[in-house]
């Protein structure tokens, strides 16, 4: 059959029903926001890596399922997070992106909290002495913190399992990598892509689409067998890959990439592993550098991206302007790899804002190998056990 | 040409897509970076960083390349002379970049400042240095061509 008309074109694929998507999970409003508390408000995010968090006291402040958070590191070097509200009128408490309080105070009114979240202090407290207003009954929304290879993971559910069950071993291709030596955040970005947030994630889980990247055409594709390749499958919507291959030789410019400075810990130049972590986030590593990116939804079809590298603490100066050029080669706002994938995540956005799409597919089956799409039949899996609705039909 | 003319003429090259022409501007060891504070992890950060050689190189990769269709057009204000003398120029610029995609809509996409190293090269001006110093810290879907 040639092209379809307007009839076949609404039918789903002819297939298992795990092996598409339908557009409404990109484009319905409703599923949106159904996303949230079942989604977003139970699962475990990676906020930030502890080294943005490096002496007592210092914060970082984010959003996530659409409420303003930050989380603190306290005197006892702790981590811990908090919804960014003050408990007397509501007013937003930190407003810079990241800074050190040793006491927080409100702006509005100059109530303040502690790196605990205890309220300490009420201006002209001896007013609220009729109404009964206990101080010990102010402290902030304390927000579930846990620290795992010094990536901070946050829950709003206190009734969800804890960090370990829900990462199922998805972390384990980066333990050597990042418990050997400090590490440190030296690139943060964010864009505002106008893509739902699946479709970025997609972009991680998808291997089949190294086509569209010359740069990896030339640097992974052929650096070894497909059918040598292992994916790894997790529970809780999880996927990855321990190693993969890179060879840079064959791509003009990135000729004796990682030979210029010294690999991450337990790894080598020729390196290549990712974790995609559901439902939001991804960690990847690239011989001398780590990538870690969250996504923080908007809409259906506008999403927050946040882009973190990561290298050695307490490089040189020279080491760490390398380092940089290779974050920067393939992941940086200016590289040759993601620039690319965000053209492609709004690409496919503009098709299913409007139904012009109907479905996606993601049935290539290589037996765990090659461009396997068991990482987004996975990651869909998740999506529709946590949704209670299939993500083949699920306005149904 | 003048030197304090440098960053409009490379402007104008970058903006029509004229490789060659910019990096004839440029001196053989011309270095090329993009820089942007983050106060989100309090840092100034390299985004792009490059030589003649490897700015070279990248032009030459970006026919292979999947590239944002909007044109750029960088809008350059009145150069601030830091420094002048008969072999050494420095100026500080500040600039906009606009894009225009292809239904012909215009928008602002970033604003930072060029600070170009401009020297005399066996006679003639040319960029040996640039740092670009971008306010702006979202590029959207980011760009490999430089700023």
């Amino acid at each position: 059959m040639a092209a379809r008309n307007a009839s076949a074109w609404e039918q789903p694929p002819q297939i298992a029903a795990e092996g598409f998507v339908a557009g409404a999970v990109y484009n319905d409003p409703a599923i949106f926001a159904a996303e949230m508390p079942a989604i977003f408000g139970s699962s475990w995010r990676l906020v930030c890596h502890e080294s943005e968090l490096p002496e007592a006291y210092d914060y970082r402040s984010f959003d996530h399922a659409g409420q303003p958070l930050f989380c603190i590191r306290g005197g006892d070097g702790q981590i811990r997070s908090f919804i960014n509200a003050c408990s007397h009128r509501g007013a937003r408490l930190l407003s810079e992106p990241s800074g050190n309080a040793r006491r927080i105070t409100c702006f509005y009114h100059l109530w303040s909290y502690d790196a605990g979240g205890s309220c300490i202090g009420v201006s002209r407290a001896e007013g609220y002495e009729k109404s009964g207003l206990d101080k010990g009954q102010l402290g902030l929304r304390a927000v579930r913190t846990e620290v795992k290879l010094g990536l901070v993971f946050i829950n709003m559910d206190d009734a969800a399992p804890g960090l370990e069950p829900f990462l199922a071993d998805a972390l384990d291709h980066f333990e050597g990598i990042m418990s050997a030596a400090p590490l440190e955040t030296f690139h943060y970005s964010r864009s505002v892509l106008n893509c739902n947030w699946k479709a970025w994630q997609e972009t991680n889980l998808d291997l089949y689409h190294e086509y569209m990247h010359v740069v990896l055409r030339k640097t992974q594709m052929n650096a070894m067998p497909m059918a040598d390749r292992r994916i790894n499958i997790f529970g809780q919507g999880h996927a990855g890959s321990g190693k993969m291959l890179a060879s840079y030789e064959g791509y003009q410019g990135f000729t004796g990439r990682g030979t210029d400075v010294p690999p991450l810990p337990n790894t080598d130049a020729s390196d290549f592993r990712f974790s995609v972590l559901f439902p939001g986030s991804a960690i990847l590593s690239r011989g001398t550098v780590m990538r870690i990116d969250t996504v923080i939804p908007l809409s259906e079809s506008q999403t927050i991206l946040e882009m973190r590298g990561l290298g050695l603490k307490g490089e040189s100066e020279a080491d760490r302007r390398v380092r940089y050029r290779h974050f920067n080669q393939y992941w940086g706002p200016m590289g040759r790899n993601v620039p690319e994938d965000m053209f492609a995540a709004e690409a496919c956005e503009a098709s299913f804002r409007n139904n012009a799409a109907r479905y996606q597919i993601i049935a290539r089956d290589e037996g765990l190998t090659g461009q396997d799409d068991a990482p987004l039949r996975n990651f869909y899996a998740e999506w529709s056990q946590r949704m209670g609705r299939s993500a083949s039909a699920p306005s149904v | 040409m003048i030197p304090a003319q440098l960053p409009a003429i490379a402007a104008r090259c970058l903006d029509r897509g004229d490789y060659t022409g910019f990096l004839a501007l440029c001196t053989a060891d011309f270095e090329y970076q993009v820089r942007v504070y983050s106060p989100d992890i309090q840092q100034d950060m390299i985004w792009f960083d490059h030589g003649h050689d490897s700015l070279q190189a990248l032009f030459e990769s970006l026919p292979e390349h999947l590239l944002r269709p909007d044109k750029m057009m960088r809008h350059l204000g009145q150069s601030i002379i830091e420094e002048d003398s008969n072999t050494l120029v420095l100026l500080d610029t500040s600039l906009a970049v606009f894009l225009t995609n292809i239904q012909g809509q215009s928008r602002l996409w970033v604003t930072g400042r060029y600070e170009d190293k401009i020297v005399r090269d066996a006679g003639i001006w040319k960029l040996a240095r640039r740092v670009t110093r971008l306010e702006t810290r979202d590029l959207g879907i980011g760009t490999l061509v430089p700023i």
